[in-house]
């Protein structure tokens, strides 16, 4: 992970812990190609710990199973392994066939949707299967406002990054094609309007973004 | 295509909706003003009416934010002007508690929900009701009948107004109640062009305020001291605009008394 993305999703789940306040009664939730898990834990912790509840369901979805392995034994380690409040399956984003419609309260995902070839249908799926009142949100990597980080942010980006991936982990070219993906990744309005047009109703501007622009959060609701 | 475009006037219909109930013009005061409030709630309802005849199995968003608000309310005296209220309020309506993020600044958008409501009400409820009154008897049936819907709340009444004293909300706080005097004086009858005006209003925001920060701690039987209290300080206001005509005409006897005198003695203007 790179740092920007830890801590993008430290702010992230800071965020949604607030969103998350007022907890009242069991809440299924959907986690989309973070099948390690880092939410889902924060989720399940935040629900025993704050609001003494232990009835919250967290499925965790991936379509690489290498994924869910890893995301497995992380959980084997917690309390959690023995509950039946986390489950593992796998799926595409774009064609969840095994999830029934209006089925969760909550779905998120995080520094995945980019990598998926028809968002707009990960989006139609996503609101597909959330029951009306339910939340999307989505942490994904944006465009830098400000010219002055903005170039710096580019500088770093494609000079920096890959050298650092061949260096440390052997392996240029996915660090060349993260870098690239987000540069295709659609602009913070833009990707609002898709989730707009996908039917789900946006609050106020619909994103809020963090560390300049890197990154930002997106919500629509199911209404 | 034409759902598309069906969709997206919907969409620009739907905020336009937004704004208009949610955040209304609140720069309306001025003396002569025509009475807006219930038309433009009418215009409103008309358009939700023929949106919901296009698409019959999607509530309007706004309907839906005041249903959840309306639902909400019930909750407030357990769970006080929050989030919890909110998310309780969702729930009864068979929402997930995650929908109380559609009120992202939380307590507050119940409170001037709540605030807007009440104004409304109100002024449904006495539109008929003015005729035959003297002026200060409809002041003190406004007041009662504006009053009489923060009853059920009076216990969490002092955490809404620590709330809206907050420097965020102080803003929408000062205007909600500078339209709810506004609107008291105006279904009063009050057609006053000058000062007059100003004060009027001024002297009735100070009263219903004072009048309803005693009622949080108000422990007499469905609250006879309150309505004392507003009695009295409609009295004092009374008074002391009698008393203020009465020195203003003694002032007006003492100086043309002086110019009198004065006159006398050959000092002063004389027209020949």
């Amino acid at each position: 992970m790179l740092p920007e993305e830890l801590v993008s999703l430290m702010e992230f789940i800071r965020l949604f812990d607030s969103y998350m306040r007022g907890l009242t009664t069991k809440n299924d939730y959907i986690e989309l190609m973070r099948s390690v898990g880092d939410i889902a834990m924060g989720f399940l912790n935040y629900c025993k710990e704050i609001h003494g509840d232990t009835s919250a369901q967290v499925t965790l979805l991936d379509i690489n199973p290498k994924m869910l392995d890893v995301g497995r034994e992380r959980f084997n380690k917690t309390p959690y392994n023995q509950t039946s409040q986390i489950q593992f399956e796998i799926g595409n984003a774009e064609n969840l066939s095994t999830i029934s419609s209006n089925s969760f309260d909550v779905y998120t995902i995080a520094f995945g949707i980019r990598n998926c070839t028809h968002i707009d249908r990960v989006l139609s799926e996503a609101y597909r299967v959330l029951r009306p009142g339910g939340r999307f949100m989505c942490l994904e990597f944006g465009k830098v406002q400000n010219p002055i980080i903005s170039s710096i942010y580019n500088l770093y980006s494609f000079q920096i990054i890959p050298v650092l991936g061949q260096v440390i982990a052997a392996d240029r070219d996915s660090y060349q094609y993260l870098v690239e993906s987000i540069q295709r990744f659609p602009s913070q309005d833009k990707f609002t309007e898709m989730i707009k047009d996908t039917g789900f109703t946006v609050i106020d501007k619909g994103w809020e973004d963090l560390t300049f622009g890197i990154s930002a959060i997106h919500s629509g609701f199911k209404l | 295509m034409e759902g598309l475009i069906g969709r997206s006037s919907k969409i620009m219909l739907q905020r336009i909706q937004t704004k208009s109930i949610i955040k209304p013009n609140l720069l309306n005061l001025r003396p002569h003003r025509s009475f807006s409030y219930s038309v433009s709630a009418k215009l409103i309802n008309s358009n939700v009416e023929s949106n919901e005849q296009k698409e019959t199995s999607r509530i309007p968003l706004n309907l839906i934010h005041s249903e959840i608000l309306r639902a909400s309310l019930s909750f407030v005296p357990k769970y006080g002007w929050s989030v919890e209220s909110l998310s309780h309020g969702a729930n009864s309506l068979g929402y997930p508690s995650v929908s109380h993020g559609l009120f992202p600044r939380g307590g507050v958008e119940l409170i001037e929900w709540f605030l807007e409501d009440s104004r409304r009400k109100m002024v449904n409820e006495l539109i008929d009701k003015m005729d035959g009154l003297k002026i200060h008897q409809k002041i003190r049936l406004a007041c009662i009948t504006r009053l009489n819907y923060t009853k059920p709340y009076a216990k969490k009444w002092s955490e809404a107004l620590a709330i809206m004293a907050q420097p965020n909300n102080v803003q929408t706080s000062i205007e909600h109640l500078a339209k709810l005097v506004d609107d008291m004086w105006y279904l009063a009858g009050d057609k006053s062009a000058d000062m007059n005006w100003y004060t009027k209003r001024g002297s009735l925001a100070v009263i219903y305020s004072s009048t309803e920060l005693y009622m949080t701690q108000d422990i007499s039987p469905d609250y006879t001291g309150t309505f004392q209290f507003l009695d009295h300080r409609l009295q004092d206001i009374a008074t002391f605009g009698r008393v203020v005509g009465e020195i203003d005409t003694f002032v007006g006897f003492v100086t043309k008394s002086l110019v009198g005198v004065l006159a006398s003695k050959g000092i002063g203007n004389f027209d020949k």
